[in-house]
């Protein structure tokens, strides 16, 4: 019965009704004879009023040649359309009738686009799709008569997001720009951190509709080869109606599908993708979001801030202590309150259980009932703090503040005990760079809960042994999670619970599978 | 897939079964017992008076109470049975809490339960788990129901107040401070002679003050001084404090207690000596299957106080102090040994270890008369004493 059930579950999630064929019309060439074609793109792009279509002359010696451009208004750069789209054939190739003195196409197909138009970008398409598909990017499509290929010209410009300080990941010492949602920007951010050929961006498109620009970078030379073969294999796979945000594709392309620990990792720092990449990571970067994921993965580096790199190491290296120190308290806290109340009161110091005792007296709920409460009073209030409305947010402190803090301990609901450990455990929750790691241990923490208050800490040590387990089988695109601790790589924990200075990092972490393995060379001389 | 979700059901299910802590208590449902007071009645029963908190009388902040309230922060619940066990579950017909003993920080022995079979009244707490073997073991001559109303003066506790005087036995020297598992062990060794230190329940100042103003009785308080010596299974005798403290210096258990020796200068005048290190090293010979065993103490002492105007910097003057502090030390430790050869004839000292550490042959041959042979043992004590500051003033403070 479980077996049939479980196979009912998977299929339901895994179920798909098989997508669609592709346009198949779309694919073929175009023909020549404008009217056709300009017909077919009208059609195309009937009720969509934010095409702009127009028909223009070009006239020289021997008479007059049709064109036809459109583009998409608001993607597309409309001034640089009439200055140096526009103007050169209307009146420049008219007037300078020298220039063009033959009637074949192809002569006047090769001279308006070497001679006529000065524009950097610029591409040729033969198919609908290919022209279509750029010109919803932006770009303007240029179409000549009796000459079946379409200039595609890069016009593309739109009103953008200026470059904002990390809203999610700030920092106190460090680069104060973030990603925007538009990934021309993004890639210039990181090509300003890494001025080498060797920083490569590929490009691809995902999603049927939004026809998504999806960039793996990567650096050549340092990556492995394997990997980045992989990530652009799993990602070619994606066939998807749309992708709207990179979580769609970490969800599409992640290791384990059913593991509660993120297989990746996202910022919005470029310092942090500069930095990664060097370390021969991969990035995939999404148009449309500020939040690019890094491949592959390993459990520590959801523990690192990219400020561990910049401030000195000492207080690097505390930090990454202190965050291993509140990774337990954000997971265990009101699981280790719960075991130590109800099972092992023989652990407390005696004043310590007496006064946590005397609270307890008047409460009418059992610990865990209380731990739950005030976990989900918790949860209700961050939650409410993240949607309301910013005029309205500051009411939720202050009525979170008097529900939880005063009046459930003055009416004796609670103990102050509870309250304390809940509190902690939440800020505690709050001190990860990594906000998909911080979550994991949120929905763990009820799991362990429930646990600790049916076998104490047994409990506890069982759900951690669980953990674990499923920590050490997992893998991010080959690399173990736990690396460099499970396998140990020596050389690799300098760089993991501890910082140590940069001088002593000669070189990559090993277990990324860097092709390069020296960062660099010793100070000192000594090649290493 | 399946196979592998099913064994994780099976062993999920298993562990839940194999759990050892499966019985979930609320901490406010337990009653907290901090301290144990075993009497015997004469008819033979076991007598118990359980010191049990008050957690809403002893809790932090608003709802703390002062000290002194004896009723608000303890219970005293005193329960018959024939044994141990008995008297413990039959304290339940009058606590509406679980008896916890986790958290139990004393145990009192009245001297008419110790007189024999104390190894029978301590089994339970070697044998059952929830009791800690690291609680001190008191012995009183008082009545237990003294004992057990008698009021801590600074601490909230009385468990407490026993526990902190306790601790300061190596501050003090004039009495040991035992727990039960050092002397059950003691009890179980081949020189069978534990000590436990003695409780004394008298007036305390604040009583005092008390009964002065109020004609209605009150409870007394206790004090900790001497031991108490065990030949075996059965209470041999007690010890004053300054053989106590020679049993000390010779068992190494021993910090910083004053020593008080008469100025080198004017003889009438006392100075007072600190002890700082204080070691002690027995050494032990068989001639001829006669043993004799000889104690050597090296102690280094600072001069904290001196009551008369001598100056004790000078060279002379150092040599007499540590003379005169190893004259000191010598007769207390010769009146601890005193009282064992000679009044009690039983060797708490544990010399007879010593003796089997360094001579395996004699002691396989002796050692069940040992406790026989030990009184006319030789034992000679030889105590080198090094003074080693004389503190900030080097002159004393005198009328010019």
């Amino acid at each position: 019965m479980i077996k049939k059930f479980l196979y009912k579950v998977k299929e339901f999630i895994t179920s798909r009704s098989s997508t669609e064929g592709k346009d198949e019309k779309n694919q073929t060439m175009m023909p020549g004879e404008l009217q056709h074609r300009i017909n077919h793109i009208k059609n195309e792009f009937k009720d969509a009023n934010d095409v702009v279509f127009r028909e223009f002359e070009m006239h020289s010696k021997r008479g007059k040649r049709k064109l036809f451009l459109f583009y998409i208004d608001g993607l597309a750069d409309k001034n640089g359309i009439n200055d140096f789209i526009l103007k050169p054939l209307m009146v420049e190739g008219t007037l300078a009738q020298t220039n063009i003195n033959t009637d074949e196409p192809d002569e006047v197909f090769n001279s308006v686009k070497n001679a006529l138009l000065a524009y950097a970008g610029i591409a040729e398409a033969k198919t609908y799709e290919e022209m279509i598909n750029n010109v919803l990017s932006g770009d303007t499509a240029l179409l000549i008569d009796e000459h079946p290929v379409a200039l595609v010209l890069s016009t593309r410009s739109w009103a953008t997001r200026s470059i904002t300080p990390p809203q999610v990941e700030p920092s106190v010492r460090g680069p104060q720009e973030g990603f925007v949602e538009s990934i021309r920007i993004n890639t210039s951010m990181i090509r300003r951190k890494i001025k080498s050929s060797n920083l490569k961006f590929e490009s691809m498109k995902i999603g049927k509709y939004t026809l998504t620009d999806v960039v793996v970078a990567y650096i050549d030379g340092i990556a492995d080869p394997k990997v980045i073969q992989e990530v652009k294999n799993r990602l070619a796979k994606i066939d998807i109606d749309g992708i709207l945000e990179s979580g769609y594709i970490e969800e599409l392309i992640e290791d384990n599908r059913y593991s509660p620990f993120p297989q990746m990792e996202h910022t919005e720092r470029p310092d942090k993708i500069a930095g990664s990449l060097l370390e021969g990571r991969i990035a995939i970067i999404i148009d449309g979001t500020p939040f690019v994921i890094i491949v592959p993965v390993v459990f520590w580096s959801f523990l690192q801030a990219s400020e561990d790199y910049y401030e000195r190491y000492f207080f690097a290296s505390f930090l990454r202590l202190l965050r291993l120190v509140t990774a337990a308290i954000a997971l265990l806290g009101p699981a280790v309150y719960i075991a130590v109340t109800t099972f092992h009161q023989e652990m407390l110091p005696t004043s310590l259980l007496l006064s946590i005792a005397a609270q307890r007296e008047g409460v009418p709920f059992p610990a865990v009932v209380e731990a739950f409460a005030l976990e989900f009073s918790f949860e209700i209030l961050r939650e409410g703090g993240v949607r309301l409305p910013t005029p309205v947010g500051q009411s939720i402190s202050i009525v979170g503040a008097l529900i939880i803090g005063q009046a459930a301990v003055q009416a004796g609901l609670v103990s102050p005990a509870m309250v304390i450990v809940v509190a902690i455990t939440g800020i505690a929750s709050m001190t990860f760079p990594a906000f998909n790691i911080a979550i994991t241990f949120r929905l763990l923490r009820l799991p362990i809960m429930i646990a600790a208050s049916v076998l104490g800490f047994y409990g506890i040590m069982l759900s951690l042994l669980l953990i674990l387990t499923h920590l050490c089988a997992l893998r991010s695109f080959g690399v173990p999670y736990l690396s460099p601790l499970a396998p140990l790589h020596i050389d690799g924990l300098k760089d993991t619970v501890i910082r140590v200075p940069w001088w002593g990092m000669l070189r990559r972490p090993r277990f990324y599978q860097s092709q390069n393995i020296v960062r660099q060379r010793s100070m000192r001389g000594k090649a290493k | 897939m399946n196979k592998k979700i099913f064994w994780l059901i099976v062993i999920v299910l298993i562990l839940l079964v194999q759990s050892g802590c499966w019985n979930r208590r609320e901490m406010e449902t337990l009653g907290y017992v901090t301290l144990m007071i075993i009497d015997k009645n004469e008819a033979g029963e076991i007598e118990l008076y359980l010191g049990i908190a008050k957690p809403s009388g002893l809790g932090g902040g608003e709802t703390g109470k002062k000290a002194g309230d004896i009723a608000a922060t303890r219970l005293v619940v005193l329960s018959r049975g024939r044994t141990v066990f008995e008297a413990i579950r039959n304290a339940s017909m009058e606590t509406p809490r679980t008896l916890f003993f986790g958290q139990e920080m004393g145990l009192i022995i009245t001297e008419r339960a110790a007189k024999e079979d104390i190894g029978d009244l301590l089994d339970i707490i070697l044998r059952e788990h929830e009791f800690r073997r690291l609680i001190t073991l008191y012995i009183t001559k008082s009545p237990a129901i003294e004992a057990a109303l008698s009021q801590p003066e600074l601490e909230l506790l009385l468990a407490k107040e026993l526990e902190g005087i306790a601790d300061k036995s190596t501050l003090v020297g004039k009495f040991p401070n035992v727990d039960i598992n050092e002397f059950s062990k003691t009890m179980a060794s081949d020189v069978p002679n534990p000590v436990a230190p003695l409780l004394v329940i008298k007036e305390g100042l604040q009583q005092k003050k008390f009964l002065e103003d109020n004609s209605k009785q009150v409870p007394v308080t206790p004090f900790i001084q001497g031991m108490a010596v065990f030949k075996g299974e059965s209470f041999a005798g007690e010890l004053d404090t300054i053989s106590t403290r020679g049993y000390l210096f010779v068992k190494n258990k021993i910090k910083s207690p004053v020593l008080v020796i008469t100025s080198p200068g004017l003889e009438h005048k006392l100075v007072s000596m600190e002890i700082v290190k204080s070691k002690a090293d027995i050494e032990t010979k068989i001639i001829d299957d006669v043993p004799s065993i000889n104690v050597k103490v090296k102690v280094e002492v600072n001069i904290v106080e001196e009551m008369a105007s001598e100056d004790l910097t000078k060279k002379e003057a150092i040599k007499e102090v540590e003379k005169r502090t190893a004259e000191v030390i010598r007769n207390e430790i010769q009146k601890g040994i005193d009282a064992a050869q000679l009044d009690l004839r039983v060797d708490f000292f544990g010399f007879g270890k010593e003796v089997h550490r360094a001579h395996k042959e004699y002691w396989k041959k002796h050692k069940a008369q040992w406790g026989r042979i030990f009184p006319d043992v030789r034992i000679t004590t030889d105590v080198e004493a090094k003074l080693r500051r004389t503190g900030l003033e080097t002159k004393p403070l005198s009328v010019k």
